[in-house]
């Protein structure tokens, strides 16, 4: 059983003078990285650095193995092969990837996107732009009663004219388990269909097993799980690689270039035109490892029993709505408080030194869902403690006395 | 610094209370909208100008903070009697004060409460967001929209 009160200490950010005052409860937005991940990112300017591929001499072959090490053990944390891992600048540009390389080519007036309007926009506005361009529609899960996209809901929505699911394993908004992608895609995969699964918040703070659970695509950040930003993974199925072509061209993702024309890498390399992000990899790599030592499975219990804490001692504070279910969830909690705005309340949290994210969550259509325009969202990760989720609960207390009683 | 920096008494009380809230009654001479995206809040400004150049009344509607709302509330009354070129003096001065650049000044008066604002910088948008509104509708009407 991995013991979490020591993780704190493992964060440089939450170490310093201002840090230690601070309850970082914003992971969902992005995470705070370890020591060890900023470590390998200095280590890799300071001995390793070289542009990987090209050079013959030691220094470009040491950063290139350095490079390609990073995709074997990304590749590994997610259950994939290393020729199967992407690297790109985040999801969105992951979900782009699959919009513009594959959509654009395997999709035509008829067939159907089946999405949800409780998707981030960068898992839903990617989609309205390519059915646009392929005269293809978008369909929509209905969502549960919170808000949430429930696995049943899914598998009814599934229809013949189905040819992409693209959908999130878990909710930025509101932390209801997360779907069975295993379920989804073997229903879809009879049908035709493919799956596309957003897993910016899933491979942060769940054990994720691309090949168990049958998933085509599976797109997440670096950045959210304590690695670096300007890195993220698509992870692509082996055979739906090899029939994408690329759609961006440039150097690294060559084979042979005339002046007329080119012919291009075997995946992954030839969807990664350019340049890659090689310090990012290498500290992506490092956040897997530190994540992996953890435990992921022990981080998705912490994640989730701090979680069920906050909601339901929120929940007992009159005038505090909590979103998404009750009892078992995960560790991501939106809520409002009665007659105060989500921002205010999010200023008053930050005068008391706990940082929460405010606003629409880049899902408008799930806010207009539950009937709001914004809601206040704690989410929690493996340096966070009970002690965290008492301080938020007692803030948010103190911040409804402020604003409902002060100036009368 | 601390909250009561920021949500001023008067501030606290506009947002709870806002006055010149709803639909202007015609003739309006202009009307402007803006949101921000970041938030979600949305406000929509609208004037009537009198046949000399100044300004009858103003109102605002919308959805958001105590502080765009509160500034909303306050803007729309105070810019009542003011000539399109005084309003535009008054929503300089106020920007430059809640962006930190100015100290308040007296034309400001009520609004000399947001100068708490700048040590918020990121509020300073929710703070803005209905004086801006005004200088686009403001802006729309003297090109002859």
């Amino acid at each position: 059983m991995t013991d979490f009160t020591g993780v704190r200490a493992d964060f440089p950010l939450l170490s310093t003078a201002e840090g230690r005052t601070l309850t970082y409860l914003d992971s969902a937005a992005t995470a705070q990285k370890p020591e060890v991940v900023l470590e390998a990112l200095r280590h890799f300017y300071r001995y390793d650095n070289a542009n990987v591929y090209r050079g013959v001499y030691g220094l470009a072959a040491r950063a290139t193995a350095a490079f390609e090490a990073a995709r074997e053990t990304v590749a590994a944390f997610i259950g994939a092969d290393a020729d199967e891992v992407i690297f790109t600048r985040g999801t969105t540009d992951a979900v782009n990837t699959v919009a513009w390389a594959w959509a654009r080519a395997a999709l035509g007036p008829g067939d159907e996107i089946l999405t949800s309007e409780a998707e981030h926009h960068s898992n839903l506005v990617p989609w309205q732009e390519a059915a646009r361009a392929a005269g293809a529609r978008l369909r929509f899960v209905e969502l549960a009663a919170d808000g949430s996209v429930q696995t049943e809901a899914v598998l009814g929505a599934l229809g013949p004219r189905t040819r992409l699911v693209a959908l999130a394993q878990a909710s930025n908004v509101l932390g209801n388990l997360p779907l069975d992608v295993g379920a989804v895609s073997r229903a879809a995969h009879r049908l035709g269909a493919i799956v596309l699964v957003d897993g910016a918040q899933s491979v942060p703070h769940l054990p994720v097993d691309v090949h168990a659970m049958e998933a085509d695509f599976v797109a997440f950040s670096g950045h959210k799980m304590m690695g670096p930003t300007g890195i993220g993974v698509l992870y692509g199925r082996r055979e739906m690689l090899a029939a994408m072509a690329p759609f961006q061209f440039g150097g690294e993702m060559i084979s042979h270039v005339e002046a007329e024309s080119a012919t291009f890498k075997e995946a992954p390399q030839k969807f990664e035109g350019g340049t890659p992000p090689i310090a990012q990899a290498i500290g992506l790599a490092r956040a897997c490892e530190y994540l992996s030592g953890l435990g992921m499975a022990e981080v998705a219990a912490h994640d989730r029993r701090l979680g069920e804490l906050a909601a339901s001692q929120l929940g007992e504070v009159p005038g505090v709505t909590v979103y998404g279910p009750g009892g078992a969830r995960l560790g991501v909690v939106s809520f409002n408080l009665e007659g105060v705005h989500p921002h205010d309340v999010a200023t008053a949290l930050d005068q008391q030194g706990i940082c929460v994210r405010a606003g629409h969550h880049c899902c408008q259509p799930l806010m207009r869902r539950l009937g709001v325009v914004a809601t206040v969202r704690a989410s929690f990760y493996a340096y966070n403690s009970e002690e965290d989720v008492e301080k938020l609960v007692a803030s948010v207390m103190s911040t409804m006395e402020f604003f409902h009683h002060v100036a009368h | 610094m601390s909250l009561t920096d920021l949500y001023r008494e008067i501030i606290l009380e506009h947002a709870r209370h806002p006055q010149h809230k709803g639909s202007l009654a015609e003739p309006v001479s202009f009307q402007a909208g803006l949101n921000n995206p970041t938030c979600g809040d949305e406000v929509i400004v609208q004037v009537r100008v009198g046949p000399g150049g100044t300004i009858e009344e103003g109102k605002f509607d919308g959805v958001g903070c105590s502080i765009s709302m509160a500034a909303a509330s306050i803007m729309s009354g105070m810019v009542a009697g003011r000539t399109l070129a005084e309003a535009k003096q008054l929503i300089d001065a106020y920007t430059a004060m809640v962006s930190g650049k100015q100290a308040p000044t007296d034309e400001l008066a009520e609004l000399a409460a947001f100068a708490g604002v700048a040590q918020f910088p990121m509020r300073v948008k929710c703070a803005t967001l209905p004086f801006h509104a005004l200088q686009k509708g403001i802006a729309r009407y003297e090109e002859g929209f």
